[in-house]
C-alpha cells in the first residue's frame, strides 16, 4: 500500500498566544472590551512527500478546446538539505517562539498612539472595526528576518553558505553588499547633490517661480499653440474641400475635353486647353469653371501656408520659453530644467522637505533603511550568526498536449515540469480580513495582504525524466535556476485601500485593489487636505519588490543572466476580472 | 491504477469544498454537463524553421490567462538583465551621457550594466494631477495576460530557453525614465519637407538640397525610428540594427557594425538609424524625398535624427483614439528573458510579421502592431517636437513620478 501522508513526526504545538493557564469565566463587562489575543501554533518536524502517488488535474484546455491531461506526479514538503526531496529531512513550520498565528484584533485607526490599544499595524484599520489576522512567524533580527536577509543576499549576489558564497571577508560592516549598495546610494546622492548645487534659491521659492512662470508664460504660449493649431486644421480642412471642388471640375473639364494638355494642380492657359476656337464655349466655360476653382485652392494654399507659418512660430515661442535659460530668470538654467530637476529631487528626497540642504522620506531615505538592515545582516554574518533553516519544496507534472508546427499540423507530446524549492522562508506574511460596507453600503469582506517569499534557490527542470533521470548532468545543464528570489509583496493598505475578492453577475470572479479612499476627517472639497492624505499615502503605504541574485542555466561561462529586480511596485489601483478565453 | 482519491492534494480540495449551508446532491448526469470557467488555456507549438543561431528544434507552451486588467501601477526601478557586455560584441552600444559622449572607464568605453534599466515606470495616468480635489485615473488596460515558456532540443535533451509575458491586447500610457533598452522600440516620425528646409536654409538657393526642399514644401514626410547608436565619435554611431536599404536593395548603410545584428543592446538613444530615409508616399516629389532626405551622423539634411530615449517620458501604447473593445489595443508587446538565441512567435498581427528574433539576456518589445486603422506605432513624433520629445504623463497626484 502507498504511503500517503508520510509524516515522520507531527508534533502541532497549539500555544494560548499571550496569555498562561489557570482560565477563569469572564464577566459581560469584560467580555465587551476584550479583544481577541489569538490562537498560536507551530509544527515541528514536518515531513509531507506523495512518493508515488499521482493527482489528475482536469478542466484545463488548449485554445482549440482540446482537453488537456496534466499529471501531478510528485510533492514534498521538508526541512531545507533534503537533496530535492530524496532525504527525508524534517522541516519547521513556526516554533514555539515564534509561531503562526490567528488572531481577532480591533483596528487602531483613530487611537491616540499612546493609547495602551494602539498597534501600528493596524493603524489604517479604524477602530470600531475588527478584523481577523493569519500571520506567519515573525522576527525582529535582520538576520532571522527573511526581508532583510533577501535583500541582504540579492546585494551580496550569491547563496550565502554554499561553498564559494562563505567568505567571512566578504561580509561585515564593509562588505561586498554593503558596498554595493553604498554605491547605488552614493549615485542618487550624487544627483541630489548636483541638483542642490545648480540652485542658489531654496526649494520652495524655486516650485513657487515655476508655478508663477507657468502662469504667466506658460499658459498664454500654450493657448496660442492651441488657437494656431486649430487654425491651421481649419485650413487644412477647407484646403482638401476646394482641393475635392477642384478636382471635380477638372475631372469634368477633362473628360469632356480629352485633347487638353492641362494638369490638375495647375492654372489651364487657353493654348494648353486646346478649346476648339470654334463651337468651342461649352470647352471654355468648363475650363473657366476649373481655373475658378484651382483660383480659389490656391488662394486656399496660401492661407494654410501663413498658418503654418503662425504655428511654426507660436510653437517656437512656447519652446523657447520652455528651454532658454535666458527666458527663465528666477534661477539657473531653463524652465524645463527647472522642472526636471524639482521632480528629481522631490523623488529623492520626498515632497515635505522645502530647501535643498535637507533630504526627507523619498527614494534616498529609504535606501538608507535598506542599507541598514543589509548592513546588520553582513555584520551578524560577520560575528558567527546563523540563520535557521527553511522548508524545501518540489512537485512535478506532466502535460499531455496537442503541439502545432508552423505549417499548422498538430502532433501530441508530454511537457514535463520539475520544480524544486531549496531554503523557502514566508516569516513576516500575514492575512487581515474586516468587513466594511462598500460605496453602495453593502457589507462585504476587505484584506490587506503582507507577502514575504524568500527562496534560496529555486530549480526548474524541464528535461524528459527518462532522458536526464539516469543523466544528473544533462540535468544540471538543463535546469533554470533562480537564486535568492525574494518576494515582497503588498496588496491593500487598510481602509485607504482595500483589496477585495467578489463575483461578478455574470458569473466571473473580480479581484480589486479599490481606488484610494479618503476617510471622514479628509476635507474631500479642500486642496491641502486631500493632498496631504495622497502625500500621506504615497509616504506611508508599503511598496512591492521583486529581486533575485542570479538567473542561470547550467555552468557555462555564459550561464549567467544577472540579476534582476522590480524595486518599489506599487498599485494606486488594479482590477482584474476573470472571462472566458 | 493510482489511487487517486487517497492523495493528500485530494483530501486537501475536497475538504475546501465541503458544504456550509443545505446544498443538493446533483446526479452524474448533471455534474457532467458542468464545466468550469475557462480563463486558463494552455497552447503548446514547436518552430524548427530558422536559421544561423535561431536554427534547431524549438518548442512552445503558452498559458493564457482571460483576465481584464485595469491599473495604475508604478515602480520606482526596473531592472532585467543585470551581467557583463562588452561593448561592440553582440550589437552592445556604449553607454553615453545626455549630449552623446560615450562613458568610458579605465580607457574603454563602457555599456549600461544591465540590458532593461527604467526608472519610475508607470503603466496607466492620473489626469487633473495639479488639482487634488478633482484628479482621477486613466488605467492601462490588458485584455488576456500570458506566459510561455521556450524550450530548445540539444542532443535529445530539452531545456528551457527562455520565458515572456505578453499581453493579448493593451492600451494606455506607459511611462519611465528609459535609461537602457534591448529590443524593439518602433516609431514614426513626420511632418512638412518645410520644417526640415527652414532648419537647414536660409534661401532656396543655399544648395540643391535647399533647392528641392523649398519646391517640396508642405510635402508630408515620413520615416520610421528604431533604437540607435548615440555614442558621438564611435564606429557605430547613428547606426542601428540590420541592413538598411533603398527601393532597390541595395544597402545604404555597409560600414554599419551592426549590420548582421538583429536588435541593439542596451540602448540609450533613438532615431532615423543611418542609410535611412524618409518617404513621401503618394506625394507628388515621392521620388525625390528619398534622395534629399538620407540619415547620416544622426542628421537628415542637418535636422537632428537621434534623440536621447530619456526624450521620450511616455508612449501610448495602442491607438488612443480607438477604444480597446472597438479594436484600440496593442497587440505583439511582452518583455522576455532568455538565455540562449529564441524566436518567439511574431503577435503584432502585422502582416508578413512571423518571429520575433531574440539572444540571450532580456528584451522588450514595444513594435509596430496592425490595429483597424492599418499599422500603428507605440512611439508617433513630429518632425518640430521630435528634438523636445513626448512629456511625462502624470502617475501621482500632485508630482508627475516618483510617488
Amino acid at each position: 500500500m502507498m504511503k500517503l501522508l508520510n509524516l515522520m513526526t507531527l508534533a502541532l504545538c497549539v500555544i494560548s498566544y499571550s496569555a498562561n493557564a489557570d482560565l477563569q469565566a469572564l464577566d459581560d463587562s469584560e467580555l465587551s472590551s476584550a479583544t481577541g489575543e489569538g490562537l498560536g501554533f507551530a509544527i515541528e518536524d514536518f515531513i509531507l512527500d506523495t512518493e508515488t502517488s499521482e493527482l489528475a488535474v482536469t478542466g484545463i484546455r488548449s485554445s482549440a478546446g482540446d482537453d488537456i491531461d496534466i499529471k501531478w506526479t510528485k510533492l514534498y514538503v521538508m526541512g531545507e538539505g533534503s537533496q530535492s526531496g530524496t532525504i527525508k529531512t524534517p522541516g519547521q513550520i513556526g516554533s514555539y517562539n515564534h509561531p503562526y498565528v490567528i488572531r481577532s484584533v480591533r483596528g487602531s485607526g483613530g487611537l491616540d498612539p499612546s493609547d495602551p490599544s494602539y498597534d501600528a499595524r493596524y493603524a489604517n484599520i479604524g477602530n470600531d472595526l475588527a478584523l481577523l489576522e493569519f500571520a506567519t512567524d515573525s522576527y525582529s533580527s535582520s538576520l532571522q528576518n527573511s526581508e532583510t536577509f533577501g535583500t541582504f543576499s540579492y546585494y551580496q549576489g550569491c547563496i550565502w553558505g554554499e561553498p564559494g558564497c562563505d567568505n567571512l571577508s566578504d561580509v561585515g560592516s564593509n562588505g561586498v553588499a554593503v558596498q554595493d549598495i553604498e554605491a547605488e546610494i552614493q549615485v542618487l546622492t550624487d544627483t541630489r547633490d548636483q541638483i542642490a548645487a545648480t540652485y542658489a534659491i531654496h526649494l520652495a521659492p524655486l516650485e513657487s517661480s515655476i508655478e508663477l512662470y507657468y502662469t504667466s508664460d506658460i499658459v498664454p504660449l500654450e493657448t496660442k499653440v492651441q488657437a494656431e493649431q486649430q487654425d491651421y486644421d481649419q485650413a487644412v480642412a477647407e484646403l482638401l474641400v476646394r482641393q475635392d471642388d477642384m478636382s471635380d471640375a477638372f475631372d469634368f473639364f477633362d473628360q469632356n475635353f480629352p485633347d487638353n494638355d492641362c494638369q490638375v494642380g495647375q492654372e489651364c492657359s487657353n493654348a494648353d486647353a486646346n478649346c476648339p476656337l470654334f463651337g468651342g464655349a461649352s470647352c471654355r466655360d468648363a475650363r473657366d469653371a476649373y481655373n475658378v476653382e484651382f483660383g480659389e485652392y490656391d488662394e486656399q494654399v496660401g492661407v494654410r501656408q501663413d498658418e503654418y507659418n503662425q504655428l511654426i512660430l507660436a510653437r517656437k515661442d512656447l519652446d523657447g520659453a520652455k528651454t532658454d535659460p535666458n527666458k527663465f530668470t528666477a534661477a539657473n538654467g531653463s524652465y524645463i530644467e527647472a522642472v526636471e530637476n524639482v521632480e528629481e529631487f522631490r523623488v529623492l528626497c520626498g515632497v515635505e522637505t522645502n530647501e535643498f540642504a535637507t533630504c526627507g522620506e523619498g527614494l534616498i531615505a529609504r535606501k538608507g533603511r535598506t542599507r541598514d538592515g543589509v548592513r546588520d545582516v553582513s555584520l551578524a554574518l560577520f560575528n558567527g550568526g546563523q540563520r535557521r533553516g527553511g522548508l524545501d519544496i518540489g512537485a512535478s507534472f506532466e502535460f499531455v498536449v496537442d503541439a502545432v508546427d508552423a505549417n499548422g499540423t498538430s502532433s501530441q507530446r508530454t511537457d514535463y515540469i520539475d520544480i524544486n524549492m531549496k531554503g523557502l522562508f514566508v516569516d513576516g506574511t500575514s492575512l487581515r480580513l474586516w468587513s466594511a460596507p462598500d460605496e453602495e453600503g453593502v457589507d462585504e469582506i476587505n484584506a490587506e495582504i503582507r507577502l514575504n517569499l524568500f527562496i534560496k534557490e529555486l530549480d526548474i527542470s524541464v528535461c524528459d525524466p527518462f532522458v536526464c533521470g539516469a543523466d544528473p548532468v544533462a540535468k544540471e545543464a538543463s535546469t533554470l535556476n533562480l537564486d535568492n528570489l525574494f518576494i515582497s509583496l503588498n496588496l491593500g493598505y487598510g481602509e485607504t485601500q482595500p483589496m477585495r475578492l467578489s463575483a461578478t453577475s455574470d458569473g466571473n470572479f473580480q479581484f480589486e485593489l479599490t481606488k484610494l479612499r479618503p476617510g471622514p476627517d479628509v476635507d474631500q472639497n479642500d486642496q491641502n487636505s486631500m493632498q496631504a492624505f495622497y502625500d500621506g499615502y504615497y509616504e506611508n503605504s508599503p511598496k512591492s519588490f521583486i529581486s533575485i541574485s542570479d538567473v542561470r542555466i547550467g555552468s557555462g561561462p555564459d550561464a549567467s543572466l544577472g540579476r534582476t529586480t522590480v524595486d518599489g511596485l506599487r498599485a494606486q489601483y488594479l482590477k482584474v476580472t476573470s472571462r472566458d478565453l | 491504477m493510482k489511487n487517486v482519491l487517497r492523495h493528500p492534494l485530494t483530501i486537501a480540495l475536497a475538504a475546501l469544498s465541503l458544504p456550509v449551508c443545505s446544498l443538493e446532491a446533483i446526479s452524474d448526469r448533471e455534474m457532467a454537463g458542468v464545466s468550469g470557467q475557462a480563463f486558463i488555456t494552455i497552447d503548446a507549438s514547436s518552430y524548427s524553421g530558422g536559421s544561423g543561431e535561431w536554427a534547431g528544434d524549438y518548442e512552445f507552451t503558452k498559458v493564457n490567462l482571460g483576465l481584464d486588467i485595469e491599473t495604475l501601477l508604478t515602480v520606482d526601478e526596473l531592472k532585467v538583465g543585470e551581467f557583463e557586455r562588452t561593448v561592440g560584441e553582440n550589437g552592445t552600444v556604449p553607454k553615453t551621457d545626455e549630449n552623446g559622449n560615450p562613458i568610458i572607464e579605465n580607457g574603454v568605453a563602457v555599456a549600461h550594466d544591465a540590458d532593461l534599466i527604467i526608472q519610475n515606470f508607470g503603466l496607466g495616468r492620473v489626469t487633473n494631477y495639479q488639482d487634488a480635489v478633482n484628479a482621477d485615473i486613466e488605467e492601462f488596460r490588458i485584455r488576456d495576460p500570458y506566459i510561455e515558456l521556450a524550450y530548445k532540443i540539444e542532443g535529445g535533451v530539452r531545456k528551457i530557453a527562455g520565458v515572456r509575458i505578453g499581453f493579448s491586447e493593451a492600451r494606455g500610457w506607459l511611462s519611465g525614465d528609459l535609461i537602457s533598452l534591448t529590443g524593439n522600440l518602433n516609431g514614426r516620425i513626420e511632418g512638412p519637407a518645410s520644417i526640415v528646409y527652414e532648419q537647414n536654409c536660409d534661401s532656396a538657393f543655399d544648395s540643391f538640397q535647399c533647392f528641392e526642399l523649398s519646391i517640396a514644401g508642405e510635402t508630408q514626410l515620413v520615416s520610421t525610428i528604431d533604437l540607435v547608436d548615440g555614442a558621438l565619435g564611435t564606429a557605430g554611431y547613428s547606426y542601428g540594427a540590420g541592413p538598411e536599404t533603398n527601393e532597390d536593395g541595395e544597402v545604404q548603410n555597409p560600414d554599419s557594425p551592426y549590420l548582421n545584428e538583429s536588435y541593439l543592446k542596451r540602448a540609450s538613444w533613438a532615431g532615423v538609424p543611418a542609410g535611412r530615409s524618409f518617404a513621401a508616399p503618394g506625394e507628388a516629389l515621392e521620388f525625390i524625398i528619398p534622395a534629399l532626405t538620407g540619415s547620416e551622423n544622426c542628421e537628415v539634411t542637418g535636422t537632428p535624427a537621434c534623440f536621447p530615449l530619456t526624450n521620450f517620458q511616455s508612449v501610448y501604447i495602442g491607438n488612443e483614439s480607438v477604444s480597446l473593445e472597438d479594436g484600440g489595443g496593442a497587440t505583439g508587446a511582452f518583455i522576455s528573458l532568455q538565455t540562449t538565441s529564441v524566436p518567439w512567435k511574431d503577435l503584432s498581427g502585422v502582416e508578413g510579421a512571423d518571429r520575433v528574433l531574440t539572444q540571450r539576456g532580456a528584451f522588450l518589445n514595444l513594435a509596430k502592431f496592425e490595429s483597424d486603422n492599418g499599422v500603428q506605432y507605440p512611439l508617433n513624433l513630429d518632425l518640430f517636437s521630435a528634438t523636445n520629445g513626448t512629456p511625462r504623463e502624470a502617475t501621482c497626484v500632485g508630482r508627475l513620478k516618483g510617488c
